[in-house]
């Protein structure tokens, strides 16, 4: 994949798995302050969390492991997959929330919170699992997602006029202020995440939002149809690399 | 003079100036309108022009928003635009209307030359 060999290539030093650490596999320092923050990561409590709203059934009687293969344990590796049937992009946490429609629960707003928290343990299950995010070849409509995804990856938007390959691609491994910038291999490997910046557990597509907002573009909607194809083309990239998330970023 | 001729000359005396102030107002204006009715006329004139402004400003931001790509600033601008006119501040409402249309004329913009624009950044294969 072109992508991959772009950041194997400007970063040779850096072994492939490493990628999943971010700006982390090439910056000394903040790697150093990230170990001590992994040492007692505050992400800890939130899979526990996590792990109580998951094992906490539903009015009905019946629970989230009732909605996921194999119990909902160590199956982030498979997500997001492309529902040919619903015709789009379902990613874990809205896996989540579906579960509860279909058992006559409210929806968990997507951003930080119980969801956040039930998927940090969904994620914890699935830690050294190999990320395989499929995009179907004979299916028209994934493809169209896929690239839909890839294509809001490359447009720039908001007022300062950044894409996301802005940062991530021409300027991977440069300074912006005080932070080095991440390669997009392994973006997508690690979340939810406890940022020290939030203070508290956030999703993804949290982290969506908040960089659309730093390009002063509004952002959308949490789970929107352009984020959930951004998320499937970010997640086909890092394909081969092994889950670690939770984690914690700064 | 006697206190009733006195007040007889008071009396006449703001007769006459009471006629002097119509006949001032009078001549203000061609179309006879008093000083009261011509700042009514002028606050109609303002409040249009607003209200072209913000209306152009809604139908640009309309636009960039079902191109799914509004800048962030924008909608404040509005808010500030529609605040600053209540307050009478004309002039500063119907320019914050305006650099709020143009910011959505721009987002709008940007993703018309962004449709192809975007896979010059693609990295080859």
């Amino acid at each position: 994949m072109a992508m991959v060999n772009y950041y194997t290539q400007r970063f040779p030093a850096v072994p492939m798995q490493e990628f999943a650490n971010g700006l982390y596999a090439f910056n000394e320092d903040a790697r150093e302050q990230w170990l001590e923050m992994e040492e007692f990561p505050l992400y800890e409590i939130a899979v526990e969390d996590g792990q109580t709203h998951f094992e906490t059934s539903f009015a009905n009687g019946k629970s989230y492991a009732d909605c996921f293969e194999n119990g909902g344990i160590g199956i982030r590796q498979n997500y997001p997959y492309f529902d040919s049937e619903a015709g789009g992009v379902v990613t874990l946490e809205l896996a989540i929330n579906q579960c509860r429609a279909a058992n006559e629960e409210e929806p968990l707003p997507y951003g930080t919170g119980k969801l956040a928290e039930i998927s940090a343990y969904m994620s914890f299950t699935s830690r050294g699992n190999v990320v395989a995010v499929k995009v179907p070849e004979d299916d028209p409509a994934a493809l169209a997602a896929f690239e839909a995804g890839k294509q809001f990856y490359y447009t720039r938007r908001g007022q300062l006029n950044f894409s996301c390959s802005s940062c991530h691609i021409q300027s991977a491994g440069l300074k912006l202020r005080a932070d080095q910038l991440s390669t997009t291999l392994g973006h997508t490997t690690h979340w939810p995440v406890h940022r020290a910046k939030w203070a508290e557990l956030g999703t993804l597509h949290y982290r969506f939002a908040e960089c659309n907002s730093q390009v002063w573009a509004k952002p959308l909607e949490l789970q929107s149809v352009e984020y959930r194809n951004l998320e499937y083309f970010l997640s086909y990239i890092s394909n081969g690399l092994e889950l670690n998330g939770p984690a914690s970023r700064r | 003079m006697t206190m009733t001729t006195k007040i007889a000359f008071l009396l006449l005396g703001g007769i006459a100036l009471s006629g002097c102030s119509e006949q001032s107002n009078t001549d203000a204006g061609s179309t006879g309108a008093t000083a009261t009715e011509e700042m009514v006329e002028t606050g109609q004139v303002a409040s249009s022009a607003f209200d072209d402004a913000y209306s152009a400003a809604e139908a640009a931001l309309a636009e960039a928003a079902a191109n799914r790509n509004v800048w962030s600033k924008t909608e404040n601008l509005l808010r500030l635009a529609k605040a600053a006119n209540n307050d009478g501040r004309a002039d500063e409402a119907i320019a914050l209307a305006n650099e709020a249309r143009l910011q959505a004329e721009l987002a709008t913009a940007q993703m018309v030359s962004e449709k192809e624009a975007w896979r010059s950044r693609v990295l080859a294969e």
